[in-house]
């Protein structure tokens, strides 16, 4: 069989095969019938024999590079099943999402001590000696944090929603951050929660050692539980991907990344929708001007749920 | 269904291979740091358009509520979604592609040549945080130099690689081709006919025919015309092959090649009648 004999037996099957890929590979629904999937795998396996054909007769590039583009296409097309992340979703937050953090809870208390303890530290030690505050954060950073808690929440003007949308992007960038900076050996995850926790109490102690306690207790308690809790999530993510590298036990250092990527992924997509819910309580009730009884019961609830929610929900059901 | 094995990455080359179940060994070209940046800075321009045409909207459809500052918060909200969510949408739903890697021509895949999903889109998009360290994108570029796939970071964690996929043409690089009468083969003596490595040497050359100086084409082509010329019975053959060598050796081209293309082009029309069962059976033999 010579070239031209070759392609005129075999042309017309590469086109059939190039037109039923192209609706495979379509978007959306129409994809193929059951008969069409049939043929789509034998003209497939044909397509693989004819490029090792053409490879071994050494017959032209052109043509080899046309066969083996086709088939990588097809390969791509017929094995490459396409899961649906949309029946999942709810799934995945109701049992997935806890589950994952709970198989994980050594990354998490890790997590949790780097974040509270430098927390509190700051928050006490300011709290003692509140000018020691201007060592951490700027005059004006703190200025602006007094002036905002030295008034009531009635008296300003308020835009709940832009507030709400705000700390959306704000915090839940701050959590991607310090979950993909895990990768550097999890030193960028250490950075983040160290710097954060630091920041977050000399805020507090200044704050509350200024006269403002009530005010800001009352705005804050609302939605810590959620936001907090999300911020040690998302850093345990980032932990896990650190560790992945450098403590790969039996596998590749590629192997094990790619492995628990995909848990610490699971991760820092939880702690993105504990932040939405945060970010939501923060806009529209934490400004509330109500009593700081109601807001502290409320808060109290929202972190049993928080608590109930990563520590128990998903539970598999032991045979007793 | 067995794991593909992945059989060897060379060094200096653009390309990966891979073996897959059907025992055939496939060619990878991988995308360069040069058409990645196309493709980024194309999508960039496709996300603030969306940004700014969907806040525009927003701002006018939310107008009443704009004391509460929802057309804010929405602003701030859709801004998130299309800095995280835009490449992990599209990766995910046009199987591996953007707007700007479709346009450049590009898609992600697994490193085991399979279609991405939801989970590695996920993974590759928010790793571009680490990717991003500490300037643009200089910690993933050098990730990228550093290891043979051309990985990101968030390559690396997702299993996934960047490959350009040129949409399989067969037939057609050959255009122009016409334009060179064939040259008679019987003008060759003991009916010598070139070898298929030999032609393709001369389709190398025949597409690359702009790219080069006339004069520099004729210098390349007469390593080649030169032998092939000793082939020729006339005198006066002989010579036009030694004078005009890149002309002489696109009419042999023309002479063999116009043939198989021709016999690609009618094969659509003649079965376009014809039902499926006529379709020849695969030949395994």
């Amino acid at each position: 069989m010579n070239k031209q004999s070759f392609l005129r037996e075999r042309g017309p099957s590469w086109k059939r095969f190039e037109s039923l890929l192209g609706r495979a590979e379509a978007p959306g629904k129409p994809r193929l019938a059951p008969e069409e999937v049939s043929e789509f795998s034998e003209l497939f396996r044909a397509l693989c024999y004819d490029l090792a054909q053409v490879r071994s007769r050494d017959w032209s590039s052109s043509l080899e590079r046309y066969l083996n583009d086709l088939v990588v296409r097809g390969h791509g097309a017929f094995y490459g099943g396409r899961p649906r992340p949309r029946g999942q979703a709810l799934r995945f937050f109701s049992t997935g999402f806890p589950r994952r953090l709970r198989e994980n809870h050594v990354f998490f208390w890790v997590s949790l001590a780097l974040f509270a303890v430098p927390l509190l530290v700051s928050w006490v030690v300011v709290a003692m000696e509140p000018s020691l505050a201007h060592r951490v954060l700027p005059g004006t950073a703190l200025y602006s944090m007094e002036e905002m808690y030295s008034r009531d929440f009635g008296e300003v003007e308020r835009q709940d929603a832009a507030m709400a949308g705000f700390y959306v992007r704000h915090n839940t960038s701050i959590a991607f951050q310090c979950f993909a900076l895990g990768f550097f050996l999890g030193i960028g995850t250490i950075y983040v929660l160290l710097s954060n926790g630091i920041q977050l109490g000399t805020v507090s102690g200044y704050v509350i050692a200024q006269g403002h306690g009530e005010r800001f207790l009352g705005f804050v308690c609302g939605h810590s539980s959620f936001e907090l809790t999300a911020i040690v999530v998302a850093g345990a993510g980032g932990l896990i991907l650190g560790h992945a590298i450098l403590a790969p036990g039996s596998l590749t250092r590629a192997e094990a990344l790619k492995e628990r990527g995909r848990v610490a992924v699971e991760l820092a997509l939880g702690a993105a929708a504990m932040l939405f819910v945060a970010a939501m309580i923060e806009g529209f009730w934490s400004a509330q001007p109500l009593p700081l009884g109601i807001k502290s019961v409320t808060a109290a609830i929202l972190w049993i749920v928080v608590i109930a929610y990563l520590a128990l929900a998903g539970r598999e059901r032991r045979p007793s | 269904m067995s794991r593909p094995e992945e059989v060897s990455t060379s060094v200096l080359s653009d390309q990966t291979f891979l073996e897959i179940p059907e025992n055939v060994r496939l060619g990878f070209r991988l995308a360069g740091p040069g058409t990645r940046l196309g493709a980024y800075l194309l999508d960039l321009g496709v996300r603030s358009a969306a940004l700014y045409a969907i806040v525009s909207v927003l701002s006018i459809a939310l107008l009443p509520f704009a004391t509460t500052g929802l057309p804010l918060g929405a602003y701030f909200v859709v801004a998130f979604v299309l800095e995280w969510g835009y490449g992990c949408f599209f990766e995910t739903w046009w199987n591996g592609q953007t707007p700007g890697k479709r346009a450049f021509g590009l898609r992600v895949i697994k490193t085991e040549g399979y279609a991405i999903g939801f989970y590695e889109a996920m993974i590759r998009n928010l790793l571009r945080a680490a990717d991003f360290v500490p300037l643009f994108y200089a910690a993933g570029f050098l990730t990228a130099m550093g290891n043979p796939r051309l990985q990101r970071i968030g390559d690396l964690v997702a299993g996934t690689m960047v490959v350009r996929e040129r949409k399989p043409v067969l037939g057609g690089e050959l255009d122009g081709l016409s334009d060179y009468p064939p040259f008679p083969p019987e003008a060759f003596r003991h009916r010598y006919r070139p070898s298929e490595k030999t032609l393709e040497v001369i389709e190398g050359l025949f597409r690359r025919r702009f790219d080069l100086t006339p004069a520099r084409l004729d210098e390349i082509a007469f390593v080649l015309a030169e032998p092939l010329g000793k082939r020729l019975d006339s005198f006066a053959d002989r010579k036009f092959a030694r004078d005009q060598p890149a002309e002489f050796l696109f009419r042999v081209l023309s002479a063999h090649r116009a043939r198989i293309e021709h016999a690609l082009e009618s094969e659509p029309s003649e079965r376009a009648g014809r039902g499926r069962a006529s379709r020849p059976a695969p030949s395994f033999s």
